[in-house]
C-alpha cells in the first residue's frame, strides 16, 4: 500500500520584489498511516511553508513544484474545489496561536460545527450534538456552557483544545500540527501533547508535528525530518538522531535554547536608521577648572536596515542605553542621526512627534515602565490618543484588544492592572503598547533581562514573529550574548562608549577578535549551558 | 445589555443637558438679538416685543423657563417666524431632511459596502483600481461642486431630472439631492470596507477556514463581519450628519429642510429655533452613537459589556 503522504522533489518559491526566493528545495518525506512524524527546524527553515504547499495553502505569491501524493493520489496542483474536499475532512491542521487561528467574532461552537456541516453533511442539530461530544473528548469541561463562548473567554490551553476538536471532527487521516504548543506554558504543553497522542491512538490518524523544539519531539514522535534553509538535512528515528546527529543544524537544534540565528534581511534592504559620529557628553564631577564632561558615547556610527536586527552588547555602563536614547533623540547629543533618510536634528517638535510613532522604545523593567494606576487597556491604547486622536474609545479598546492578541495575551486582560500580571506578561504588554502604533523601528533595551529563562524564550520567539510579520527593524541592546545570538544579524560590541568590534553575528561568535568580546562570550556560554539544563528539566517534568 | 443600555441613556440625558445649557448661553453671547433690524425699531415696540418673549427677564430666569418648557416638549415660539412655534417649524423641516438623509445613508451603505467588498476581492486588479479612483474622487469633490455638476448634466442638458425645488415633482426631485448627499459617504464607506476586508482576508482566522476546506460563502461571511466594525463606527456620526440636513445641499436644491432652518435661525438670532435645532441634532448624534455601540457589541463579543 502506498504511504499516506509521500512528498518528493518538492520546491517552494515565493515571489518578492520581482525575484523568486526559494523556501524549500527538493523536499522528500513520507508519512505512514497512524505514524507521528516530526518536522523540526529553526524558524524560517521552510518547514511550515513545505506543509502549507503540500496542502495547497500557499499565499498568492507562492508556488510549488514536485509531487505530493496523498493516499496514492497526486494532490499538488489540484483545483481549490478538489482540495477543499480533502482539507478539513481527510487532512486537517492546527496552528501555533489558537487565539488568532480561531475567529474572535464567532462562538467556538459555531466554529467546530462548520466543518461538520460542510464535510460531514450533518444537520445543524446533529452537528451541534457532535461538537459538544468533541468538546468533551478534547477535555473542555462544561462543554455545554463553553459552546457559546467567544474564543477570548477561554484560556490559551482551552483554545488549543477547541482547535483540536475542530481538527479531529471528521476523523481525519492526517493532522498537521504547526508548533501547537509553542505559545503555551510547560504544564499546558504537556497536557496538549498527551491529548494529541491519545487522540492519535484512538482515531488512528497520522500526525506531522512541526516544531523547533527537540524536547517536545522527543516524547512524542516516532521519526523526524530536520530542515535547514529549505532542505531536509537529516532524517531517522528520533532516538538515533538525538544520539548521533549527523548535521550541524541538528546539533544546534538539540543544544539551542534560545533557538539559534535568525534569517538575515535581504542585502538590498533600505537603510532605516543611520548614525554618524554620534557622541553624548554628560556633565561630570566639578573641578577647579569648571565642570569636566563625561563622554558616555564616543563617535559611534551605525546603519540599521529594514527588517534587520542590530545587536548592541557590552557590560553595564558601556553606553548602550545612552546610545539608544541619543538615536531616538531623547537625550542631547552631537553628530547626525537619520531615520528613513530624514535628519532628525533638523526636525521641529511637531515633525519629530509624528516620526515618533515609527520608532518605539521597549525597556528592561516592564513593571517600572507601566503605570500601576492605569488598566492594561488604557496603557496599551495610550499612544493612539496622541497619534490617532480621531479614534473613539470603543475603537481604541478594539485596537488594544487586537494588540494584546498579537503579542499572545488574552484580551480579557484589558481591564486588569499591571501588578496582576507576571513579568513575561508585563513585557508583552509593553510590546503591545509599542506595536499598536505599527512602528518600523523598535529599540529594545534589555527587553528580556528581567525575565526567567522560560519567559525570556517566549518573548524572544514573539519578537521574532513580530519582526517577520511586520518587517520591523530592531536595535537590540543586551548584556546577554545568548539572547543577542538568537536575535541579531549584526553585532556592535561597546566598551566605555566606543565600538570596539563589529560584524555579522556569526563572525563575532565564531571568531571574536577583541579580548573584551571573548570575555563576554565566555560568560554567555555559561548561561547557555544553564538554559540547556533547565530545558531538559522542564522536558522531564512534563513527561 | 439592558443594564448597559439604561446606563447609556441616562448618561445621554446628562450630555443633552450640557449641550442645551452651552447652546443657550452661547447664542446669547453672539452680538445682536432677534429684533435688531437694519432700521432700529421704535423703543416702545421693542420693549413690548422683549416683554412678550420674556427677553426682559434676567438670563437665569429665561434659562429656567426654557428648561421647563423643554421638559414638556415645548420648544417655545419662533422669534423670526411669528405665529409659528419652533416645534411646528421643526416638525415641518426635520422629516424632509431625515427622509433625504436616510435614503442617502441607505444608498451610500449599499453601494459603499458592495464596492469595498468587490475591490478587496479583486485586490490590485482593474476593478479595485477603478473603485479606489472613484472613491477618491467621491471624497475630494466638494458638495458645492458636485451638486451644480449633477444639475448641469441631468437637469439642464439631459432634462431627465428637475434641478431643484420641493413643492412638486414626485420621486424625481429626491434623486439629485440624495445622490449628492450619498456620494462622499459612499466613497468613505467603500474605502473603509475595502481596507478592512483586505486586512481580514489576510488574517489568521481566514487561513484556518481555508485550511478546513470551508466554502467561499463562509469565508466571506467571516471576513465581512470583521470588516464591518470600522464601517459601523463611521456610520454613527455620518447617519446623524446626513439626517439633520446639509445646508449646502438644501440651499442648492431649494429644499426647506433642517439644515437651512438651522442656519437661517442662527443668522436671524432666532434663539429658540437655534436651540430647537441644536436639541434635535444633539439627540440624533447621541442616539446614533448608542446604536453604533450596541451594533459593535453584537458584531464583536470582545467589546460586549
Amino acid at each position: 500500500m502506498a504511504p499516506l503522504l509521500a512528498v518528493s522533489g518538492l520546491d517552494v518559491w515565493f515571489q518578492a520584489d520581482g525575484r523568486d526566493i526559494a523556501a524549500a528545495r527538493g523536499v522528500d518525506m513520507t508519512v505512514e498511516r497512524g505514524e507521528i512524524v516530526g518536522l523540526i527546524g529553526e524558524s524560517g527553515s521552510g518547514k511550515t511553508q513545505t506543509m502549507m504547499a503540500a496542502i495547497g495553502m500557499l499565499p498568492e505569491n507562492g508556488r510549488a513544484t514536485g509531487s505530493v501524493r496523498f493516499d496514492g493520489e497526486e494532490i499538488l496542483g489540484l483545483s481549490e474545489a478538489a482540495l477543499n474536499r480533502l482539507r478539513g475532512a481527510k487532512i486537517t491542521m492546527i496552528f501555533q496561536e489558537p487565539m488568532s487561528a480561531l475567529d474572535p467574532l464567532f462562538s467556538v461552537g459555531a466554529q467546530i460545527m462548520a466543518p461538520l456541516i460542510v464535510h460531514g453533511r450533518l444537520s445543524r442539530a446533529a452537528a451541534r450534538r457532535r461538537a459538544l461530544e468533541l468538546l468533551d473528548l478534547v477535555g473542555v469541561d462544561r462543554a455545554e456552557r463553553r459552546f457559546n463562548s467567544a474564543p477570548h473567554q477561554l484560556s490559551g490551553g482551552q483554545r488549543q483544545r477547541v482547535m483540536i476538536a475542530m481538527a479531529v471532527a471528521n476523523n481525519p487521516s492526517l493532522l498537521i500540527a504547526d508548533e501547537p504548543t509553542t505559545a503555551l506554558d510547560v504544564t499546558l504543553q504537556a497536557q496538549i501533547l498527551d491529548l494529541l497522542r491519545d487522540l492519535q491512538r484512538r482515531l488512528g490518524m497520522a500526525i506531522v508535528f512541526i516544531t523547533h523544539d527537540f524536547a517536545v519531539l522527543k516524547r512524542f514522535a516516532d521519526r523526524l525530518y530536520v530542515m535547514e534553509a529549505g532542505k531536509i538535512v537529516e532524517e531517522g528515528r528520533i532516538a538515533d538522531v538525538m544520539e548521533r546527529p549527523r548535521s550541524a543544524a541538528t546539533q544546534a537544534l538539540i543544544e539551542a535554547t534560545p533557538p539559534g540565528a535568525k534569517a538575515p534581511p535581504p542585502t538590498d534592504a533600505p537603510i532605516l536608521l543611520e548614525a554618524r559620529d554620534l557622541s553624548v557628553d554628560f556633565p561630570g564631577s566639578g573641578s577647579w577648572f569648571g565642570r569636566r564632561l563625561f563622554r558616555a558615547v564616543d563617535a559611534v556610527s551605525l546603519d540599521l536596515k529594514r527588517g534587520q536586527t542590530l545587536g548592541i552588547v557590552g557590560e553595564s555602563g558601556s553606553g548602550k542605553s545612552t546610545l539608544a536614547r541619543a538615536l531616538l533623540r531623547l537625550s542631547p547629543h552631537r553628530g547626525i542621526v537619520r531615520f528613513d533618510g530624514r535628519d532628525l536634528g533638523g526636525l521641529d517638535r511637531a515633525a519629530l512627534r509624528a516620526l515618533r510613532r515609527d520608532m518605539q522604545l521597549v525597556l528592561q523593567d516592564p513593571f517600572g515602565s507601566l503605570s500601576p494606576r492605569l488598566t492594561i487597556g488604557a496603557i496599551v491604547a495610550e499612544g493612539l490618543l496622541i497619534h490617532e486622536p480621531e479614534k473613539g474609545a470603543t475603537e481604541r479598546r478594539r485596537e488594544a484588544a487586537r494588540a494584546l492578541a498579537e503579542v499572545g495575551l488574552d484580551p480579557g486582560l484589558l481591564d486588569r492592572t499591571p501588578h496582576e500580571l507576571s513579568g513575561g506578561q508585563r513585557q508583552r504588554v509593553a510590546l503591545a503598547r509599542a506595536m499598536i502604533l505599527r512602528p518600523r523601528l523598535l529599540v529594545l533595551d534589555e527587553p528580556t533581562s528581567a525575565l526567567d529563562r522560560t519567559a525570556q524564550k517566549e518573548v524572544l520567539a514573539l519578537l521574532r514573529a513580530l519582526q517577520d510579520a511586520h518587517d520591523l527593524s530592531y536595535l537590540f541592546i543586551s548584556h546577554d550574548l545568548a539572547v543577542i545570538r538568537a536575535m541579531a544579524d549584526e553585532i556592535l560590541v561597546m566598551k566605555d562608549g566606543r565600538i570596539v568590534e563589529r560584524g555579522p553575528a556569526a563572525q563575532i561568535f565564531s571568531a571574536p577578535r577583541e579580548a573584551y568580546t571573548k570575555r563576554l562570550l565566555a560568560s554567555a556560554h555559561i548561561l547557555a549551558r544553564e538554559a540547556g539544563e533547565s530545558a531538559a528539566r522542564s522536558g522531564a517534568a512534563g513527561g | 445589555m439592558p443594564r448597559y443600555l439604561a446606563q447609556r441613556i441616562l448618561a445621554s440625558l446628562a450630555t443633552l443637558f450640557v449641550v442645551v445649557t452651552l447652546a443657550f448661553f452661547l447664542i446669547r453671547v453672539a452680538p445682536g438679538g432677534p429684533f435688531n433690524l437694519e432700521r432700529p425699531l421704535d423703543p416702545a415696540i421693542m420693549g413690548s416685543l422683549r416683554r412678550l418673549y420674556h427677553l426682559d427677564e434676567p438670563l437665569w430666569r429665561q434659562y429656567l423657563r426654557y428648561l421647563a418648557g423643554l421638559a414638556q416638549g415645548d420648544f417655545g415660539p419662533s422669534f423670526a417666524w411669528r405665529d409659528f412655534s419652533v416645534g411646528e417649524l421643526l416638525a415641518h423641516a426635520f422629516p424632509i431632511s431625515a427622509g433625504l438623509g436616510a435614503a442617502a445613508l441607505a444608498f451610500a451603505s449599499l453601494v459603499g459596502v458592495a464596492a469595498g467588498i468587490i475591490a478587496a476581492l479583486r485586490h490590485r486588479a482593474a476593478a479595485d483600481q477603478t473603485i479606489v479612483v472613484a472613491s477618491t474622487l467621491g471624497l475630494t469633490i466638494p458638495t458645492f461642486v458636485l451638486a451644480p455638476l449633477l444639475q448641469l448634466v441631468f437637469g439642464l442638458t439631459l432634462h431627465w431630472l428637475p434641478i431643484g425645488g420641493w413643492a412638486e415633482g414626485g420621486v424625481a426631485r429626491f434623486i439629485l439631492p440624495v445622490a449628492t448627499l450619498a456620494a462622499p459617504a459612499a466613497a468613505a464607506i467603500a474605502r473603509l470596507t475595502r481596507a478592512a476586508m483586505i486586512e481580514a482576508l489576510a488574517a489568521h482566522p481566514i487561513r484556518t477556514l481555508r485550511a478546513y476546506g470551508l466554502p467561499r460563502r463562509i469565508i466571506l461571511s467571516h471576513a465581512l463581519r470583521a470588516a464591518l466594525a470600522p464601517v459601523v463606527s463611521y456610520l454613527g456620526p455620518t447617519a446623524a450628519a446626513l439626517m439633520t440636513g446639509s445646508v449646502v445641499v438644501e440651499t442648492i436644491f431649494g429644499i426647506p429642510g433642517l439644515g437651512r432652518a438651522f442656519v437661517d435661525g442662527a443668522l436671524n438670532r432666532d434663539y429658540t429655533l437655534v436651540m430647537g435645532a441644536t436639541v434635535v441634532v444633539a439627540s440624533l448624534v447621541i442616539l446614533f452613537n448608542i446604536i453604533v455601540d450596541v451594533a459593535y457589541a453584537l458584531l464583536d463579543p470582545r467589546v460586549r459589556p
